[in-house]
């Protein structure tokens, strides 16, 4: 494994870019969304950053992260990461799930749930959990990335982010 | 005598209530918490807490922290890992706040992992600007990167390099502790490896084999890499230099070790409710300059804490001509700054 140190290993993408565009579209971020970040794509991993403005890479230093990275393939914009859902999930307007308590229960702990086929349009989506806290509040928090398959939906949220209600 | 008292024995002449010291020394330390105001609402946070634990207290002098009781775990809790809240040491909460670093400055944090006081800049500084986090070795460099996701951080470029051989943004190298060839960072923050004597409370002294010879040798890496601060900060900018050990060699001596027209160790203020000691005079025969007085010392039995040092100095402008050296600094050929 090797971090990039030339300048040329990010490419910043435009608003006009397939992944921004798609990204907007697919789960309805305001046009605004994401004013003063710039999504970068880095060649080598294919992967896509979202990072404040003002950041660029230092030439010679290898670069780690980038900000934070939203999707690891720029060909999947609508396979976001989870710590990008959990920054930025509140904001979409498309192609979300809620999930109540025992759903997010389950998919906060990397589960699956049965969802009828007829109700699972799109292959991701941005999954709501609602946690009831210790003090018996309700807290609708975005908590990963949920995937369709066969009848089911699959929780992606990685290891090392899942937690027990 | 314990093998920890041996250990520390050489501090005797240097603290106030030694049986004191020692027994704090080998006792718990308690956890602490702060809200992350990048992810939730303080009074989300405020309530929650309130709820899981009720004898958790609000740290007076920390915008939002909350100090535990022994036993309570709160990485296993949900909004820990939603990264509403954030763990970390009370005493090493306390270098940020000095930097106060402001939203669109450019801060380097040369040695970030795991990433705490990174984060801690980048809440600081609304995650607007830009935070350099940088990170030599690499096994590090996965816990870095996993808590500011988790904590939303964006505003944070992670780099692996070597702290005393790093450059500005535009990748050019300091030839003298006031030349500007790119763009000074606004505020630095070294937090340098150390011999980690004031984590006695945390981790077991009895696993670290001899601290006596890494000390001699980290401490050369220390100044390189303060050095290496000051010549990338822009004048009148802040370094927050910072250790977990009470090695004055690795505290004072290294503020001692920075020509005194490069930067001046700046006074500071202490909050109401936490007692600090400030920096010695001198150690072992040796006398400091007299401004390394204004660094704190935080010792474990005064606030019922680790051990940490921490100094806040800030580049001087350029002299309009430099004097010869005589107190046996030199600016090293090929460009290094000794």
């Amino acid at each position: 494994m090797s971090l990039p140190t030339k300048l040329d290993a990010f490419q910043a993408l435009d608003d006009r870019h397939v992944f921004v565009i798609t990204l907007m579209e697919e789960y309805g971020f305001p046009s605004d969304a994401f004013a003063g970040w710039t999504f970068w794509h880095r060649c080598e991993s294919d992967a896509v950053w979202i990072a404040r403005s003002e950041m660029r890479p230092i030439p010679g230093i290898p670069t780690g992260a980038f900000g934070m990275m939203a999707s690891k393939n720029i060909a999947q914009p609508t396979r976001l990461s989870a710590s990008f859902i959990q920054r930025f999930g509140h904001l979409a307007s498309r192609s979300t799930i809620t999930l109540n308590h025992e759903g997010t229960r389950m998919f906060a702990a990397g589960n699956r749930i049965s969802w009828p086929s007829d109700e699972s349009p799109r292959h991701y989506s941005i999954v709501i959990g609602t946690i009831t806290a210790s003090n018996g509040e309700i807290y609708h928090v975005p908590v990963g990335r949920g995937r369709f398959e066969r009848g089911q939906l699959c929780s992606d949220v990685p290891k090392a982010q899942r937690f027990q209600l | 005598m314990s093998w920890l008292e041996k250990c520390l024995q050489r501090y005797k002449p240097i603290v106030d209530d030694w049986d004191a010291f020692m027994h704090a020394c080998q006792m718990p330390l308690p956890r602490a918490i702060w809200h992350n105001p990048l992810k939730a609402s303080a009074d989300d946070v405020r309530r929650l807490v309130a709820a899981r634990v009720p004898e958790a207290q609000i740290i007076p002098w920390q915008t939002l922290a909350w100090r535990l009781p022994p036993g309570v775990k709160p990485g296993l809790w949900p909004e820990y890992r939603l990264g509403w809240i954030h763990g970390q040491e009370e005493v090493a909460l306390w270098a940020v706040p000095l930097l106060n670093a402001q939203p669109g400055e450019r801060v380097l944090d040369l040695c970030a992992a795991p990433g705490n006081k990174t984060a801690q800049l980048a809440v600081a500084m609304q995650d607007e600007g830009l935070i350099i986090a940088n990170e030599r070795r690499w096994d590090r460099l996965v816990s870095l990167r996993h808590n500011l996701e988790r904590l939303g951080v964006t505003s944070a470029l992670i780099t692996r390099h070597d702290a005393a051989r790093f450059t500005w943004l535009d990748g050019t190298v300091p030839k003298t502790p006031f030349a500007l060839g790119g763009h000074g960072f606004d505020k630095v923050l070294v937090d340098v490896p150390c011999t980690c004597e004031g984590t006695t409370r945390k981790r077991n002294m009895h696993r670290r084999h001899s601290v006596d010879a890494y000390r001699k040798s980290v401490v050369q890496t220390q100044k390189g890499m303060l050095r290496r601060a000051l010549a990338l900060t822009r004048p009148g900018g802040l370094v927050a230099y910072a250790t977990c050990t009470f090695a004055p060699e690795e505290n004072e001596g290294v503020l001692n070790s920075i020509w005194p027209h490069v930067a001046e160790v700046v006074a500071m203020a202490p909050p109401a409710g936490l007692r600090i000691s400030p920096g010695l005079a001198a150690w072992e025969g040796q006398t400091y300059r007299d401004d390394v007085r204004n660094a704190w010392r935080i010792w474990p039995h005064h606030n019922n804490s680790g051990g940490f040092f921490i100094a806040l100095l800030r580049k001087l402008p350029e002299p309009s001509h430099m004097e010869p050296a005589t107190d046996g600094h030199s600016v090293a050929a090929g460009g290094g700054i000794s």
